[in-house]
């Protein structure tokens, strides 16, 4: 059937076939575009709307500036290149101006001064202050401004610098960078806490605890100056949404596919609320209600005083990784594949939905009667014409805003 | 296109990602994981294994026939007709040479979505693993994976000694499937192969998560295991093995291979030219083929006579 020469040239078909079925699979490689929400502040949306970068949009919805692209971070290659940010910047003041800390995947925390960059006036790039840590920032960072005290969760350790150290660092790149508390035996000054295993979700500071929650099952309630641990409580699967504090309880969920509700005084367990999937998103609490999502999809509202679920809507729409919000009675979420919907939590029914055509995992933020959104890409809107990126929605209509200059 | 991809998902990579989740939770080490993974593999293809070691073997002996018939015979058509009567009277079928490969091929892409699904660098890799995996609670709740083995993560590509490993199992593995041919040209063209193939996978398992390179020099090792069985033991030339000497790495192939080559040096001889083969050669080909060369011969009715 064939000869010898034919075998061969068989044979080099093959394995050309196989590097390019490799090739094209290199292509699709997962990476790590980032979920951080979007912030506003004195009326700038911060939101990062592509993998390894940073926007401003002013009220009109318009970009006004890029970070890193615009700013000059130091000669260090990895420190340039940022690769996904996951966690929600902070901003905190400091010599009169906003300062914006936001930490990548690529294991470094940043500051840097919006004020600093001015379209057609700033001609030299400002800089902007790195400090390198030990591991990926995935789960973001908590200031706490009475303290001075920027939390860090990167890998499986919790840093606590001196806000105003790494603030200073924009002026002068070698400035030292103090430690809040004393780091743990073997490990860099900076790091208060090391749990065992990595930590995706945000640090929150609540009754003069710092709650870390850990992949490694674990919900850490720490001494914010020491890093000693004041309770801990086991949910033996990993926990990857962030703390939420509703009154007297803090409500944990991760791969456990469980909605934990423990006490903030002494980490003893009040419910669990089992559901189908995974849930990471963090809750959205109003009153005696918390809403979740999960990744099979299903919405539940689970009732706080007793664990018990009040009721549950199959969106239908893929998994839901961000974290819900609640605005004037519409619970609004987000879902892998592409769809922003919000419901109404008196009659349980969506009153709005898009299809956005592009994936909606970043956690959504209440801000001045709107919802501020970040999905994954641009997008081309329903009626044609150039991408837009979407910023923000009505939570009553669902009427969209898009920013320009972005795409 | 798209059906093409829900049959690799359903039927390849999602119930191998499972099974590496399932796996990897058992053991408590994906590296572990993908050992048995690889054992498990190479136990369901090892009968296509074998019958490509067959083949190959089959086609080497033949060669001196194949190279009889294409002086022989001018006319292509003819040409074709008398390389498949030869095939067919030896038993074997010249595809059966790359069944191995042809399998092994789907397999290696399915892994190399397992791994960067299972044990992705980024956390988005555990949103796809979401749509994958069985709603089986055990499986679901030991997430995410632990990544590490020895000095590897499984999801991200090892800058060096995985890529090293790859090429020299890659290597060792070549010079032992292969015998040294006595013709120069071909000769040349085998030392070449010999030496940009590992070459080749080195560089791919530089891109690759090391999982997937952990799995080829493995299946490389049980490969060369393998075919060291096939050929029944014997002394192995460590010289060869590694390059210093152009001799066969396992004298006793090389044995077999001659022996196999008388057998078949009669095997495709047609009467179509009026010449009648000599009466004992007709014999001991009659005799001494493979068992599955004397059931094709009479599955197809075409025997010499």
């Amino acid at each position: 059937m064939f000869h010898v020469k034919q075998r061969r040239y068989l044979g080099l078909l093959l394995l050309v076939g196989l590097l390019g079925i490799l090739a094209s699979g290199c292509v699709r490689q997962i990476g790590s575009r980032g979920w951080a929400g979007p912030v506003r502040e004195n009326g700038v949306i911060i939101v990062s709307t592509h993998g390894g970068r940073i926007d401003g949009i002013d009220n009109e919805g318009q970009q006004i500036w890029r970070f890193p692209d615009l700013w000059n971070v130091g000669s260090d290659k990895v420190a340039k290149k940022l690769k996904g940010i996951y966690g929600r910047p902070v901003i905190g003041s400091y010599d009169g101006a906003d300062v914006v800390f936001v930490g990548d995947y690529n294991g470094f925390v940043y500051a840097f001064r919006p004020s600093d960059y001015e379209a057609g006036v700033t001609v030299n790039s400002p800089p902007a202050a790195s400090f390198k840590l030990d591991g990926s920032v995935i789960g973001g960072l908590a200031l706490d401004t009475a303290r001075d005290a920027l939390y860090i969760t990167s890998g499986n350790r919790v840093y606590a610098l001196r806000a105003s150290d790494l603030a200073a660092r924009i002026d002068s790149r070698d400035a030292p960078v103090g430690a809040v508390g004393p780091a743990p035996a073997g490990e860099a000054n900076g790091v208060l806490f090391k749990a065992g295993e990595d930590i995706w979700g945000t640090p929150v500071l609540a009754d003069g605890k710092l709650l870390v929650s850990s992949l490694d099952g674990r919900l850490y309630a720490l001494n914010p100056d020491t890093g000693a641990k004041i309770w801990e409580f086991d949910a033996k699967q990993g926990l990857v949404s962030s703390p939420k504090v509703a009154g007297d309880l803090v409500l944990v969920s991760g791969f456990g596919s469980t909605l934990y509700a423990v006490n903030l005084a002494d980490g003893s367990e009040k419910w669990s609320f089992k559901a189908s999937h995974w849930i990471w998103g963090d809750a959205a609490v109003d009153g005696d209600t918390a809403y979740i999502g999960d990744f099979d999809g299903i919405v539940h509202a689970v009732e706080l005083s007793s664990g018990a679920e009040a009721w549950s809507l199959d969106l239908g729409h893929d998994a839901l990784r961000a974290s819900p919000v609640l605005a004037n009675g519409t619970l609004v979420i987000s879902s892998d594949a592409d769809w922003l919907v919000g419901i109404d939590t008196a009659t349980h029914a969506v009153v709005w939905e898009h299809d956005l055509g592009t994936k909606l995992n970043a956690d959504l933020t209440y801000d001045d009667g709107e919802v501020l959104i970040a999905p994954r890409d641009c997008v081309t809107p329903e009626g044609g014409g150039e991408k837009v990126y979407y910023t923000k929605v009505n939570p009553l209509n669902g009427d969209l805003t898009f920013a320009s200059g972005v795409c | 296109m798209s059906l093409i991809s829900d049959v690799f998902n359903l039927f390849l990579i999602t119930p191998l990602t499972n099974l590496f989740v399932l796996l990897t939770t058992l053991t408590g080490n994906a590296g572990v994981a993908v050992i048995i993974l690889t054992l498990i593999i190479r136990a369901i293809t090892m009968p296509l294994t074998l019958k490509q070691m067959h083949s190959t073997r089959t086609m080497m002996a033949l060669g001196p026939r194949q190279q009889e018939i294409q002086k022989r015979y001018k006319d292509p058509k003819r040409r074709q007709q008398e390389m498949m009567k030869l095939y067919r009277e030896a038993g074997i079928n010249p595809l059966g040479c790359f069944s191995s490969m042809l399998i092994q091929l789907p397999i290696l892409i399915s892994l190399y979505r397992t791994f960067i699904i299972a044990v992705g660098e980024a956390p988005e890799s555990l949103i796809r693993l979401s749509e994958r995996i069985y709603g089986w609670d055990y499986l679901r709740s030991n997430l995410p994976l632990p990544a590490d083995f020895l000095w590897l993560h499984l999801g991200r590509p090892d800058p060096f000694a995985l890529p090293l490993i790859v090429a020299l199992s890659t290597y060792s593995l070549q010079k032992m499937s292969t015998m040294p041919s006595t013709d120069e040209k071909q000769r040349a063209q085998a030392s070449m192969m010999n030496l940009m193939m590992p070459l080749l996978f080195g560089w791919i398992t530089l891109t690759l998560p090391s999982g997937l390179g952990l799995y080829y020099a493995l299946s490389n090792i049980i490969g060369m295991v393998m075919q060291y069985a096939y050929v029944g033991g014997g002394p192995i030339n460590w010289r060869a093995l590694v390059g210093l000497s152009q001799e066969p790495v396992l004298p006793r192939a090389v044995e077999q291979r001659e022996a196999q080559r008388v057998r078949y040096s009669q095997l495709g001889k047609s009467d179509e030219d009026g010449q009648e083969e000599p009466e004992d050669e007709s014999e001991e080909a009659k005799e001494k083929p493979a068992t599955g060369g004397k059931r094709r011969r009479r599955r197809y009715g075409r025997g010499r006579r």
